[in-house]
């Protein structure tokens, strides 16, 4: 599983959250963030922002379905964008 | 099935004594284009947050300065006490609530200085945002001063 490292000085609050789920609702497959074992559905405000993701954690990205590929491909440049 | 039998009706009760005010007017892009989803927001005069339903808390953030609930329809609903607020790293928030927590109307569930918040140059304007807002068929609120508890906003859910 591809794995993400969050470098965003806050964390992931309201912003990076809204911008990844906005992103990841065009597609039908299933996303999950997995923490510490733990799994979070990435379609979901609440979810996100409840990771607590503070700045040096690291998350795998668990994308199943159809265009699973093209979905890893965009929120990888959104965390890309969101490490500056 | 037989789902459209059931009226379902929510009622929010005023979580923060204050003015009510449009989303749009939220001086951040993320809460006025409702990117987090839909809702209303606070110019709060105090500091206490108390629960507009009955229901549960769903999450809590390390930073104490947004708490997540759902109602026992479902219905999600984020406060997010003042703006950029998370760079206050939890300083000037005090909640009184664990994730689990059944909760009723009108229960504080956080604390918040506002003159802290002043002092550091952050808004305290609250959105209250709807993220689950596909459950939502229509909603109507009421706009102005309002005080804590009252009546603030019918949620017809689909």
């Amino acid at each position: 599983m591809t794995k993400v490292k969050i470098l965003s000085e806050h964390g992931l609050h309201a912003r990076p959250a809204s911008l990844i789920v906005n992103a990841l609702l065009k597609y039908d497959c299933d996303v999950n963030f997995i923490k510490d074992g733990n799994k979070f559905n990435a379609k979901s405000i609440m979810n996100i922002m409840g990771m607590g993701l503070q700045n040096g954690d690291e998350i795998e990205l668990d994308i199943t379905g159809e265009d699973a590929e093209i979905v890893e491909k965009e929120l990888l440049d959104i965390f890309n964008e969101l490490n500056g | 099935m037989l789902g459209f039998l059931k009226k379902k009706t929510i009622v929010l009760k005023m979580p923060i004594n204050g003015k009510l005010i449009n989303i749009t007017e939220v001086p951040d892009a993320v809460f006025s284009q409702k990117m987090l989803g839909d809702g209303f927001a606070i110019e709060p005069t105090e500091g206490i947050v108390y629960s507009p339903i009955n229901g549960k808390v769903i999450q809590k953030f390390p930073t104490n300065h947004a708490i997540g609930l759902v109602t026992e329809e479902g219905l999600e609903i984020l406060i997010h006490f003042g703006l950029d607020t998370v760079e206050l790293k939890g300083e000037g928030f005090k909640n009184l609530v664990e994730v689990g927590d059944i909760i009723t109307e009108g229960q504080a569930l956080l604390e918040v200085d506002l003159e802290f918040l002043k002092e550091n140059n952050k808004p305290i304007v609250t959105p209250i945002i709807f993220t689950n807002f596909d459950k939502i068929k229509k909603f109507d609120i009421k706009y102005g001063e309002i005080t804590a508890k009252s009546e603030c906003c019918e949620i017809i859910l689909k």
